[in-house]
């Protein structure tokens, strides 16, 4: 369970994150989708007790960030943005330090579970340093699980990793979700936000959107309409461009494409105009927009600036 | 307290894994036990000394006790005091050697933040970094002066010599003293290395720690300090106050918010 209330941190002049206010069920898979330098990492950072928030606050699994960090720190799992691990240090080691920091109950068992679940338990006396990209960020997922946190953040999972190896980091989330933990993903990309997270947060700064990744695209989805008109001509997209709903329209490969701005409440009229001016209309299809779309058009709107997928 | 074993435990584990490191830590004690053994072994025998006798300070000569000692004695006695400042560097090297890794590997392998994520204070944090940098700096200097004690009793034939030599500033020195110094080392090796990148580069920088120790070997063979019980203490009392000092400016680096967000 995560709630932020105004949460902001300021670092000297710059405003990393801004007035956040987010409420999030135990439970759900939350995606804390932005671009690089919106934010992402300081939330994460303030929602962990890591640093404090220069304003507002937030209470995660019922402990007050600023008033309990001990508490929160102890309820929650982070895996930080790069992984952390003792090079040196054998992967068994690397996760019985942090099994005793935590002081679970067994240690022993608790890392043997999760080594097992890797499928490193053979490998477990190997230093860290010799694994791969990929082993190395799941075992650090496992560190930060180790003490079966109610709350998990996983900072940029896959950002570093190459595609197979983020395919084996996601495929190892998504076995998480049937744990029943509250996941805080961050991530610039949206495949990822889209196939793990029940609700998407936008930020950049200041939070844009927030929805499920269904609704998010629904935004966009049908403000585009696509009319197959039998006659098409210049007159019909003349007729259509000057109803007052109509924020654009043009012919594309003999179909008139129409800019709306509520197509449920719009397409009659339109229609309607388009028909009286002798258009023969064949089909009226919504242009479902990609969830890229509306990121790019969100994160776009907010300020420009590098946007990576 | 658990924890902060778990944490000793897990900084000695990785950062004798650096040779060089492990080199140190063995190589310091051994090589100053091993080599005032050896000088005052040698300069027993009376044909090495005749050679240098001008050599000890004629205002330390008329000092008593040296006053009562034969020329030979009162060489072994004046080269042996060296010796026992010498000593004083195993607890500073050792720790900042240890402190300097210890900074630098987490920094580099960016562990300090999933760390700083369980519910450890910054305080046990501390506690831990400085017991495993300091602790076998103090083990260390321990070991040596036990040693050499006992070496003494073989090598060195003057009864009063000997008493000279294990009197009380070199108990100060070896008791007192050398923990103050490994805690000196230890708050300097910390802070310089929450900056600084490359551990050989902190290591380098840290160690003017020893010119305060320096400056009383060579006040000393120069005949200027005598390194008596009550200068012993006064150097004792100053590091002191310097230790404290250092360790409050610890603890404030020492704070999550600067570990994350100043340390680079
Ligand atoms: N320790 C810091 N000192 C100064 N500015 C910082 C610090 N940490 C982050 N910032 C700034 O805060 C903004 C957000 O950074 P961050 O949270 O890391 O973004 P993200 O994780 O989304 O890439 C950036 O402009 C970044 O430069
Ligand atoms: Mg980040």
């Amino acid at each position: 369970m995560i709630k932020t209330m105004n949460l902001t941190r300021r670092f000297g002049p710059t405003v990393a994150v801004d007035g956040l206010t987010l409420d999030i069920p135990s439970g759900e898979v939350f995606g804390f989708l932005g671009p690089n330098g919106a934010g992402k990492t300081t939330t994460v950072r303030m929602l962990s007790a890591l640093i404090a928030p220069t304003d507002g606050t937030a209470v995660v699994n019922g402990h007050d960030v600023i008033r309990e960090p001990m508490a929160v720190r102890r309820t929650v799992g982070v895996l930080t943005e790069t992984p952390g691990m003792y090079d040196r240090l054998s992967a068994e080691y690397n996760l019985l330090v942090y099994a005793r920091l935590y002081e679970v109950d067994d240690p022993a068992r608790q890392v043997q579970k999760y080594l097992s679940m890797l499928g490193l338990w053979e490998r477990r006396r190997e230093p860290v340093g010799g694994f791969s990209k990929g082993m190395k960020q799941k075992l650090a997922i496992a560190r930060a699980l180790i003490h079966e946190p109610q709350t998990v953040f996983l900072d940029e999972p896959t950002a570093a990793l190459d595609p197979v190896a983020a395919r084996t980091v996601r495929e190892f989330i998504e076995a998480l979700k049937t744990e029943g933990r509250t996941i805080f993903l961050t991530t610039h990309n949206l495949d990822e936000a889209e196939r793990l997270c029940d609700r998407i947060g936008l930020i950049r700064t200041h939070l844009i959107a927030l929805d499920t990744p269904d609704a998010l695209r629904r935004r966009l989805f049908g403000q585009h309409v696509r009319l197959r008109i039998a006659n098409v001509s210049d007159a019909h997209r003349q007729t259509a461009a000057a109803l007052p709903f109509v924020q654009g329209a043009r012919l594309e490969d003999g179909v008139l494409l129409v800019d709306l701005k509520d197509p449920e409440a719009n397409n009659p009229a339109l229609i309607a105009a388009l028909v009286e001016a002798g258009a023969r209309i064949q089909y009226v299809q919504p242009v479902e927009a990609s969830l890229e779309d509306v990121y790019m058009r969100l994160v776009g709107a907010a300020g420009g600036g590098e946007v990576q997928a | 307290m658990n924890k902060i074993i778990t944490l000793v435990q897990k900084e000695w584990a990785d950062v004798f894994r650096h040779r060089y490191v492990l080199f140190m830590v063995l190589f310091m004690p051994v090589l100053l036990t091993v080599i005032p053994v050896i000088v005052l072994g040698l300069g027993a025998s009376p044909d090495i000394i005749t050679g240098m006798p001008d050599q000890v300070p004629p205002a330390v000569l008329e000092r008593p006790p040296y006053n009562t000692l034969t020329t030979e004695e009162a060489m072994q006695a004046f080269i042996g005091q060296q010796f026992n400042l010498f000593f004083l560097i195993v607890p500073l090297a050792i720790p900042m050697t240890i402190a300097t890794y210890s900074i630098v590997g987490e920094k580099r392998e960016r562990s300090l933040e999933p760390l700083l994520a369980t519910p450890i204070s910054t305080a046990q944090l501390l506690a831990a970094k400085s017991i495993a940098a300091a602790a076998p700096g103090a083990i260390g200097v321990w070991l040596s002066a036990a040693i050499y004690a006992v070496a003494l009793q073989f090598i060195v034939p003057s009864a009063t010599v000997r008493e000279i030599l294990l009197s009380a500033p070199f108990l100060v020195s070896v008791l007192i003293i050398a923990p103050l110094l490994t805690v000196l080392a230890t708050t300097v090796g910390l802070s310089i290395s929450s900056r600084v990148n490359d551990p050989r580069v902190a290591e380098q920088l840290g160690m003017v720690v020893i010119v305060p120790v320096l400056a009383l070997i060579f006040g000393q063979i120069a005949g200027v300090v005598i390194f008596d019980v009550t200068v012993s203490l006064i150097f004792a009392a100053i590091l002191a106050v310097v230790d404290v000092g250092l360790l409050a400016l610890a603890v404030r680096l020492f704070s999550r918010e600067t570990i994350l967000t100043r340390w680079k």
